[in-house]
C-alpha cells in the first residue's frame, strides 16, 4: 500500500507543469542576414553582356570607338569591385608581316559613369581607383593624336592592367533596404571601353572577357 | 475552471539564403574584328584626285622631258598590290593630222619615281616591288634627237596601262596607326614624262589614270 502511494505521487508531480494556473511558452525565431551584394544588368538580371565593336577599319581621324555597359550595384555593407580580363584571343589572325597586333594595352577600360542616388540608397561614397593607372574615365578618354593609341601605360587603365583580379572601385554600403528588384536602392555604374581603329594585323574576330567581381568583405 | 493546456513549442525558422551573397560576379565580353585594310591617299591623307597640268608643250631645241608627279601615301595591314589603268587620250581642238603624228599614250612615260618606306611606323622589314618597266626611281630615260625616248616593252608608258595593270606590290605597310598617322605610310611618287614635239596641235589633251590598291 505504501508503495502504491509513492507511485501516485510521482505521477502527479510529472503532470504538475501542465495543469498549473499559469504557463509560459516560447517561440524562438532565428536566422541570419548575411553580408550581401549584387551586381546586375539594368534589368536586374545577371550581368553577361557582349560589347560588339564590329569591324574596325582604320580611318583618317582620331575618333575612338567606344561602348558602355550599365550595371546596378547593391550591398548592405561596404564593398569592393574588382575586374579581371582574359587574354585577347583572335580567330583568323593574319601574318603579322612586321606590324603590330592589337594588344590589351590598346583597349581602355574603366568607369565612365557612377550615380549614387535613390530613395533607398545609403548616404556614402564610392571611390574609383585612380592609381595610376586610373580607371576613372568619367571625364572622358584621352584624345588620340596622330592616329595612335592614346592610352599611356601605367597612367590610363586598359585591359592590360587587368591581367589579374584588380580592384577598380570601392565604397560604403549602398542599399538602405530592399532587394534586387527594388527600383531605388542601387548605384548605377557604367563601364566603358574604348580603342582606336588602326592598321593592326587583320583578324576575323578578337575578344576578351572581363569578369567583374563585387565583394562585401 | 477551465483547464489550461500549455504547449511548449520550439520553433526554428530557417532563413533561406538569399540569391545574393557576399560576392557576385558578372562578365563583359569585348569583341570585334579588324579587317584587311589598305588605303591610297594624297599627301594630305585625303582622297587622291590629282591633276598633273603639263601646260602648253611647245617643241624646243633640246631633249628635256616635261615631267610631273603625284605623291601618294600607301597604308595597309597586310601585303598589297597597286595597279593602274589609263583612259584613252582624249583631245579637244585637235588640228588636222595632215600626215603627221598625234600624241599617243606611248609618248607619255608613266611609273614610280620614288618609294620611301622609312617612316617610324612602317612595318619592319617592309619591301616594295615595282613592276618591270615602271621603275623610274633612277630617272627617266634620256631623250635623244628630240624624239620620245620610251622603248616599247622596256620603258613603261600610259600605253602599258590601258587595262588594269599591276605597277607596285609589297609586304605589309603599316605597323599600326590609321590614316591620320603621319609616320605609318609608304610615300609612293608616281611620275609622268613626255617630250614636247611637233605632234598634231590641240587645245587640250588628257588621260585619267586610275590607281587601285588592294590587299588580296
Amino acid at each position: 500500500m505504501r508503495k502504491h502511494s509513492l507511485n501516485l505521487l510521482a505521477i502527479l508531480a510529472l503532470f504538475a507543469p501542465v495543469v498549473a494556473g499559469q504557463a509560459t511558452g516560447t517561440i524562438t525565431l532565428s536566422g541570419t542576414l548575411p553580408a550581401a551584394c549584387s551586381m546586375t544588368d539594368t534589368s536586374n538580371n545577371s550581368l553577361s553582356t557582349t560589347v560588339a565593336l564590329g569591324s574596325l577599319s582604320p580611318a583618317a581621324n582620331n575618333t575612338l570607338t567606344t561602348s558602355t555597359v550599365s550595371t546596378r550595384l547593391r550591398s548592405n555593407k561596404a564593398y569592393v569591385l574588382s575586374a579581371q580580363a582574359s587574354a585577347l584571343t583572335f580567330t583568323g589572325l593574319a601574318t603579322t608581316g612586321g606590324g603590330d597586333t592589337l594588344a590589351a594595352g590598346d583597349i581602355a577600360f574603366g568607369i565612365t559613369g557612377l550615380t549614387r542616388s535613390g530613395t533607398n540608397v545609403a548616404a556614402g561614397t564610392d571611390t574609383i581607383v585612380t592609381g595610376p593607372p586610373s580607371f576613372d574615365y568619367r571625364g572622358g578618354y584621352p584624345a588620340p593624336t596622330n592616329g595612335l593609341t592614346p592610352f599611356v601605360a601605367g597612367t590610363n587603365g586598359t585591359l592590360n592592367n587587368l591581367a589579374s583580379n584588380t580592384q577598380i572601385q570601392s565604397g560604403t554600403r549602398i542599399s538602405v533596404k530592399g532587394n534586387n528588384i527594388t527600383s531605388n536602392n542601387y548605384v548605377t555604374e557604367t563601364f566603358g571601353i574604348a580603342l582606336l581603329s588602326q592598321y593592326f594585323t587583320p583578324n576575323t574576330t578578337f575578344s576578351s572577357t572581363i569578369t567583374l567581381t563585387l565583394t562585401c568583405p | 475552471m477551465s483547464t489550461l493546456k500549455t504547449i511548449s513549442l520550439a520553433a526554428i525558422v530557417i532563413m533561406c539564403a538569399l540569391a545574393v551573397s557576399a560576392q557576385t560576379t558578372g562578365t563583359i565580353t569585348v569583341s570585334g574584328s579588324q579587317p584587311a585594310a589598305c588605303s591610297l591617299t594624297n599627301s594630305s591623307d585625303t582622297a587622291l584626285s590629282s591633276t598633273i597640268a603639263l601646260g602648253a608643250m611647245t617643241p624646243a631645241a633640246n631633249n628635256t622631258l616635261v615631267t610631273g608627279t603625284a605623291v601618294t601615301h600607301l597604308r595597309s595591314n597586310k601585303a598589297y598590290v597597286v595597279s593602274a589603268q589609263a583612259t584613252a587620250l582624249s583631245f579637244t581642238g585637235a588640228g588636222i593630222a595632215d600626215g603627221g603624228n598625234a600624241m599617243a599614250l606611248s609618248d607619255i612615260g608613266f611609273g614610280l619615281t620614288a618609294v620611301d618606306a622609312t617612316a617610324t611606323n612602317v612595318a619592319s622589314s617592309h619591301t616594295d616591288t615595282i613592276a618591270s618597266g615602271f621603275d623610274y626611281t633612277s630617272g627617266w630615260t634620256a631623250a635623244s634627237n628630240g624624239l620620245t625616248p620610251f622603248v616599247v616593252g622596256t620603258n613603261s608608258t600610259l600605253n602599258d596601262v590601258t587595262s588594269n595593270t599591276q605597277v607596285l606590290s609589297g609586304t605589309r605597310l603599316s605597323k599600326k596607326g590609321n590614316i591620320a598617322t603621319n609616320n605609318n605610310a609608304v610615300v609612293a611618287t608616281f611620275g609622268v614624262a613626255t617630250l614636247p614635239q611637233y605632234f598634231t596641235p590641240n587645245t587640250t589633251f588628257s588621260s585619267t589614270v586610275t590607281l587601285t590598291m588592294t590587299c588580296p
